[in-house]
């Protein structure tokens, strides 16, 4: 190889170094909860912040401005005696919902991507090291602890005296939820990473084999399951008669939840990540094409959309007539649930 | 533009490290190792000519002395007696960069497949769901993404894979770059067998281990292979024969 061949080639490589740069920083994922006059909501800035819910205003921010930034929260906030979130760096805080001052932490060995679970006094936090901890909700000591085979991100689910668990490694664990001892479990086809759904005895989720399972609530039997066409994450919503689910196929699919047969399927533009509401005959929609779809829940016929240019991959929130949801980009946004005209959005655009 | 890439280049690999996982007893090390090996062997009739050309270099290169000294005050007349000296030859100096310009592609491609494959939070695992052909691959995800010390998705923290990317980097350029007289082509062989290797090393110290495999595997090929044109690779040229 000549001088100039070597002169090209340092400089290609200079190319290749660039263009294969070490890792990115992680990328948040906006979670949002609605409670008491209060929204909480973690969006793409590493801070979990509470905003007025009629006017958008904030009213604390986490941490505050002049501290280290802590994060980025990727799940959703869960409120009970206090708020807790998990974070990237694998501890769940539990802060003050007026003030957001800081109470207690508690420190798992990996990153949180769940929303936690309060019942009761306890709090059920799920991480990437494996395991679900039951902790006291005032202290933030542990209670018991359970180790499953792989990553789980997603909230646990309560029913009485059990408590569901879906596990990356393909299963879904019923424990008991004073002990923390395994009652049943299930495996399905492909990782689980959504959290499940009750309703008459049966528990109902999504998988990453594309299927959407039905199975007993006591022994963990299988009794459906309905196959999408790409991996099923987002939480089921059952109403009535209906089990309501979005797909990374791209579609919303409404199916009998007593046998998993079809009702309807209605395409998006994009994948549906997260779960869908109901509110008075609407189902609400966000899509990876950047559109809130509201949907008649009985045909699937679409009744208005909006449009709001990043994508919505979390499950949107309907309280007071009115719809709240984050986008990608880290905007939280209140739209009027019966005409999809926006009320307020934070930060507020300019 | 995105849209070719995908489909050319990074969705085939990404689906090829998933095979090879699920046939290599679901060992992702394995896998990016033998899709590297795979790679390389596909790409060898454009990589062989600049392996050639290394060697053929070195047998040129007395008489590229001979020359230099000869119209040592008359540059043009220089180099256009080696341009002349090459194309008896039959030897390109431009194939010196041109297979690299074709791996480039390659290469960062495989860089995507392997983070995209090891996806572990929840925004890269959405992204790898739009890359992946069939159900049953899916069935495989989350990848195993331990292998002896190693997390595959994070950085080697006991930093053995970076020393031997640099031994091995050292050691496929030396084995690749003949020695020159002259004196400007010696000096940027030098700091090419210093600097690139070092270069590399710092770099994998903090990527992904997979990624750091590929290049340790990549350069051991790259050796093996030159081994073996430096050993059958002549010129035996009739008219060069004649210019000694």
């Amino acid at each position: 190889m000549d001088i100039g061949s070597k002169k090209i080639t340092l400089i290609l490589i200079a190319v290749l170094l660039i263009a294969c740069r070490g890792r990115l920083p992680p990328e948040n994922w906006p979670g949002l909860t609605v409670s008491e006059g209060t929204i909480y909501v973690t969006p793409s800035d590493g801070k979990v912040y509470a905003l007025d819910m009629e006017t958008g205003e904030k009213i604390w921010e986490f941490p505050p401005e002049d501290e280290k930034e802590i994060g980025p929260f990727y799940s959703q906030p869960a409120v009970g005696h206090f708020v807790f979130v998990g974070s990237y760096d694998g501890k769940l805080y539990a802060l003050s919902a007026e003030t957001g001052e800081r109470k207690w932490t508690f420190p798992t060995k990996d990153r949180i991507f769940a929303s936690p679970m309060v019942e009761g006094g306890v709090i059920y936090v799920v991480s990437g090291d494996h395991r679900v901890y039951a902790i006291d909700a005032d202290t933030g000591e542990m209670i018991w602890v359970f180790e499953t085979g792989n990553w789980i991100w997603a909230t646990p689910l309560i029913n009485g005296e059990r408590l569901y668990v879906c596990s990356m490694d393909h299963k879904i664990y019923c424990l008991d939820r004073a002990t923390g001892k395994k009652i049943c479990d299930f495996t399905a086809d492909g990782a689980l990473a959504g959290k499940p759904a009750l309703a008459r005895n049966s528990i109902y989720f999504g998988s990453f084999d594309g299927k959407v399972y039905s199975v007993d609530a006591l022994n963990c039997e299988k009794i459906w399951d309905f196959k999408t066409g790409n991996w099923v994450w987002g939480e089921p919503l059952v109403v009535g008669d209906y089990l309501y689910i979005g797909s990374l196929d791209g579609r919303v699919y409404c199916l009998d939840l007593s046998n998993g047969e079809k009702i309807w399927d209605f395409k998006t533009g994009g994948m549906v990540r997260g779960g869908v509401a109901y509110y008075d005959g609407t189902i609400y929609a966000g899509s990876e094409d950047g559109k809130l779809y509201a949907l008649d829940a009985n045909t699937g016929r679409e009744k208005w959309t909006f449009f709001a240019e990043a994508s919505i991959f979390s499950k949107p929130v309907v309280a007071n007539d009115t719809i709240y949801f984050v986008s990608q980009d880290g905007r939280v946004r209140a739209l009027s649930a019966r005409s999809g005209e926006e009320i307020w959005a934070f930060p507020p655009i300019e | 533009m995105s849209q070719l890439w995908n489909l050319l280049l990074l969705q085939p690999m990404i689906n090829g490290l998933l095979f090879l996982y699920q046939l290599l007893w679901k060992n992702f090390a394995f896998s990016i190792a033998i899709l590297t090996v795979l790679v390389r062997l596909i790409t060898l009739p454009l990589t062989l000519p600049q392996q050639r050309s290394a060697k053929v270099m070195q047998e040129l290169e007395p008489k590229v002395a001979k020359i230099r000294k000869r119209y040592a005050k008359d540059r043009e007349r220089q180099t256009k007696e080696i341009m002349k000296l090459y194309k008896e030859a039959g030897y390109n100096p431009m194939t010196g960069c041109l297979p690299l310009l074709i791996q480039f592609p390659i290469i960062i491609a495989f860089y995507q497949a392997i983070y995209r494959t090891l996806a572990d939070n929840p925004l890269q695992m959405l992204s790898l769901a739009k890359y992946i052909y069939a159900p049953r691959l899916s069935q495989l995800i989350p990848l195993e993404s331990r292998f002896l010390w190693l997390n595959l998705a994070r950085p080697d923290p006991f930093y053995i894979l970076p020393i031997l990317v640099i031994v091995t980097t050292w050691l496929s350029q030396k084995i690749a770059t003949p020695p020159s007289t002259d004196p400007q082509t010696a000096s940027m062989n030098q700091m090419m067998q210093i600097y690139m290797p070092l270069m590399f090393g710092l770099l994998t110290m903090s990527w992904a281990s997979g990624l750091a495999i590929y290049f340790v595997v990549t350069n051991l090929v790259s050796i093996i292979i030159q081994y073996f044109v430096n050993k059958y690779t002549t010129l035996g040229h009739k008219k060069l024969r004649k210019r000694r």
